[in-house]
Formats: structure tokens, C-alpha cells, sequence
């Protein structure tokens, strides 16, 4: 007698089932690390020019952040300044919930010349805002460029 | 011997034997068989022995969703028999004779 008997793949069954358990183990670790990945933060960068006209003037503010901030430094290439500009740097912090305005932190005073000729001004963390300002106390007005780096 | 074909198979007999798990006949003795194909449409393997009563292991096995088929080639005209483990197996089976 003639037999045929169908494929029998109960041995590939199970093992494909065992894959498939594997599968969706993996997949409930990769979600857990990209939500902890997710949640790491970006480094960011923004900046712009500020020319001085001899009052003081933001260089860079963040008057209300989202949440617990934490920016990196400013930079402010001091490159235009000359023998007869004066500036003064400063630095606020505003740690009052709601917001209650800047408060002085820090401040200092460049005669002439500069060199190093870029400045380089760490920040804190901060939950309710941080600004860094210029004032030229002395000479002609001059583009001081400036960015800044942070964490979102 | 002559060429037992008879070519059309005149006669057809469709059946179904529930295959136990004592030595089930599936068919007696026919000397005008010309044909048989049987499916094991059941859900275990079973065992055809041809002219002694089955054994677990032993004989032609045919698998669930398997089949036997006896011809020209191989024609046997006596008792046959099959057994399976749990008596799951079924043998949906058709018989040509003369």
C-alpha cells in the first residue's frame, strides 16, 4: 500500500511559538528603554547679535521656562570690541514660583581690549528663569554674537 | 497472473471506519477489490496492517491528514486492519471492486 502522510510540522510549532514569546519579550524591553531613552535630555543651541546702544541689554533669556531647565553657558564673541568700549556682563536668576523678576547673580567689567576674546558665561540650572545681559558703559556701539547652549 | 486492473473501476464504496485503540477492521477479505484509498480525517496517528490484526507501531502509519493508497501495484484482496492510540483516529475510506 501506497502512503503519503502530510508534513508534520508540530516540532517547528513549537518552536515558533518560543520565538514568538521571545519576540514580545523584546518588545516590552525595547519600549521600556526608549522611554527612558526618550527621556533623556538634547542638547540644543539658539543665538543671535546684540549691538550695544549703551543700556543694558538682553543677551539671552529664558523669563519662564516649562519646567526644571538646566542651560549650559553663553558665548559672546567679544571680537569687535576695542581699545575704548567698556562692557558690563551680568547674570540673573529668578527662583521665586510665579516669577518674580530677575535678581543679580553675577557681574563683571571689561576695559578695552578683551582676551581671551570670547566669553564664555556658565549658567545653572533654574526652574523659574535666567538672563544673561551686556551694557556698554563706554565707547561706540559695537555687534557682540552670542549663543547659547542648553538642554531640553 | 493476470493484470488485476479492470479499467474503468466499476464498483466504488465510500466508508468511514472510527479506528479504535483495540485492532479495528477496516475491511474483511474481498477478492473483487480493485481499489483502496483511505484519509486518516481523525486527530492521531493510526497503523494498517494488512491481513493480521494492527499493532501500535508497526504496519503502514498514516498521520492525521495522511493517506494509503492501494492499487494495480499493490493490490491486496484480504483483511485489514488498524489500530491507533486513543481511538481519535477516522479512516474516510473508498473501495473499488469489480
Amino acid at each position: 500500500m501506497r502512503v503519503y502522510n502530510a508534513y508534520n510540522d508540530a516540532a517547528l510549532l513549537v518552536l515558533i511559538a518560543a520565538l514568538q514569546a521571545d519576540v514580545t519579550s523584546i518588545l516590552i524591553l525595547v519600549t521600556l528603554i526608549e522611554a527612558v531613552t526618550s527621556a533623556l535630555p538634547t542638547l540644543s543651541e539658539t543665538g543671535g547679535t546684540v549691538t550695544t546702544d549703551g543700556t543694558e541689554q538682553n543677551v539671552y533669556v529664558n523669563a519662564a521656562p516649562l519646567g526644571e531647565y538646566n542651560p549650559i553657558c553663553v558665548t559672546i564673541n567679544c571680537t569687535a570690541q576695542t581699545a575704548g568700549e567698556t562692557i558690563v556682563i551680568r547674570q540673573y536668576y529668578d527662583n521665586v514660583p510665579g516669577g518674580a523678576g530677575a535678581i543679580l547673580v553675577d557681574e563683571v567689567t571689561y576695559v578695552g581690549l578683551i582676551s581671551p576674546e570670547m566669553l564664555v558665561i556658565d549658567l545653572d540650572p533654574n526652574r523659574y528663569g535666567v538672563w544673561v545681559t551686556i551694557e556698554r558703559t563706554a565707547g561706540v556701539a559695537r555687534a557682540y554674537i552670542w549663543d547659547v547652549h542648553y538642554e531640553i | 497472473m493476470p493484470k488485476p486492473t479492470v479499467w474503468p473501476v466499476p464498483n466504488k464504496r465510500p466508508f468511514a471506519i472510527n479506528v479504535g485503540a483495540a485492532s479495528t477492521q477496516v475491511v474483511p477479505a474481498f477478492l473483487s477489490r480493485l481499489t483502496l484509498v483511505g484519509v486518516n480525517i481523525g486527530t492521531e496517528v493510526c497503523y494498517v496492517s494488512e491481513g493480521t490484526p494492527a499493532i501500535i507501531g508497526q504496519g503502514d502509519a498514516i498521520y492525521p491528514y495522511g493517506s494509503m493508497h492501494m492499487d494495480e501495484h499493490n493490490l491486496y484482496t484480504g483483511v485489514i486492519y488498524a489500530i491507533c492510540a486513543t481511538g481519535a483516529a477516522v479512516l474516510s475510506c473508498t473501495e473499488g471492486s469489480n
